[in-house]
């Protein structure tokens, strides 16, 4: 009984029990160098000072949720450049370091058509992702899994569905789900910190 | 008897009772994973029950839910779809879906890919997915 109540109590903590977000704290002075889908190294998130960034989380073996995710940043992105909104930059994060790989993200850019010029696919180390996590109160619980017939243990995570808004200093001013982000209000939101 | 149920499975042959529409699947390349959606229209008053669904496309099909846990999305395998009589069930992005894993080739937009569902009820549909970039 107690092992469990144990268990149970660290599922509650981790999925989402933790307080608001501050929105008004800065990210801190800690750097997380994490690597681009064209291996370049990031320091995040103090690359993007001076920036606005839309910030989300995925893993690309997601094919139902993510992809949402992924496609509602590409259409906030064509629509913050119709409006000439400029200086704002688009970022990925993977919570999957171990299968998604830079050149995995890559791949993953080119198939979904993402116009790379100011958009980010980024991964890391899995220390460092897990850290970014814990700041960005990002939870990915592996849930699902399956064998395929060549006994390849798939899973799936169990995932926040976050995305962020973060000004010029780093500091996170909105936060939405990422699968249903609205674009008109993500907009707004793009324009008040211009 | 022989001759109704025969007479009965060919007017269930002429006119089939579940009618598959709007089947689409997200493009993804060669080894990653894929979504299929469709609508199952039951155009029968008898409820019917999607309980398997194949392609030589990938390595595993499976039917999936996607659920909200908190604030948390996750999937998982569900053993069939109910499709209750007169009814039109969508499987559709963060809802129901057919996972498509581990694909044997690369997927474009464009293209037009076979299925095979299997119905407790009606047996077997082959439906051709287009292939979407959404
Ligand atoms: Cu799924």
């Amino acid at each position: 009984m107690k092992p469990l109540f144990v268990l149970l109590s660290a599922i509650l903590i981790i999925s989402g029990c933790a307080s608001k977000f501050d929105r008004n704290d800065p990210l801190g002075k800690k750097s997380f160098p994490l690597i681009s889908q064209d291996s370049t190294v990031v320091n995040f998130p103090q690359d993007y000072k001076g920036k606005t960034m839309v910030l989300g989380f995925i893993f690309t073996n997601c094919p139902d949720v993510c992809p949402l995710t992924s496609h509602n940043f590409q259409m906030l992105q064509e629509e913050a450049k119709n409006k000439g909104i400029k200086g704002v930059n688009f970022v990925l994060i993977s919570f999957d370091p171990d299968r998604d790989k830079p050149w995995v993200l890559k791949d993953y850019a080119k198939v979904r058509g993402i116009d790379e010029s100011n958009f980010k696919l980024l991964t890391g180390d899995k220390d460092t992702i897990r850290a970014l996590m814990r700041k960005m109160q990002i939870v990915a619980v592996p849930g699902d899994t399956t064998k395929t017939s060549d006994g390849e243990l798939m899973y799936f995570f169990v995932h926040s569905d976050k995305a962020f808004l973060i000004d010029k200093d780093n500091r996170v001013r909105s936060e939405y789900r990422g699968s249903k982000l609205d674009i008109a209000e993500a907009i707004k939101d793009l324009q008040a910190l211009e | 008897m022989t001759a109704v149920i025969l007479f009965l499975s060919l007017i269930n042959l002429l006119s089939p009772q579940i009618k598959i529409e709007n089947a689409w699947m997200r493009n993804a390349s060669r080894g990653t994973n894929s979504a299929l959606y469709f609508d199952i229209n039951n155009t029968s008053s008898r409820d019917d029950e999607l309980i398997d669904v194949s392609s030589d496309i990938a390595k595993v099909v499976q039917i999936h839910e996607t659920y909200k846990q908190g604030e948390n999305m996750g999937m998982r395998k569900v053993d069939s779809i109910i499709v209750k009589g007169k009814s039109i069930f969508h499987l559709s992005p963060a809802g129901f879906h057919v996972m498509v894993i581990r694909l044997k080739e690369d997927i474009k937009a464009g293209d037009k890919k076979e299925f095979v569902l299997t119905f407790r009820h009606q047996g077997k549909i082959k439906i051709k997915a287009t292939v979407k970039s959404d």
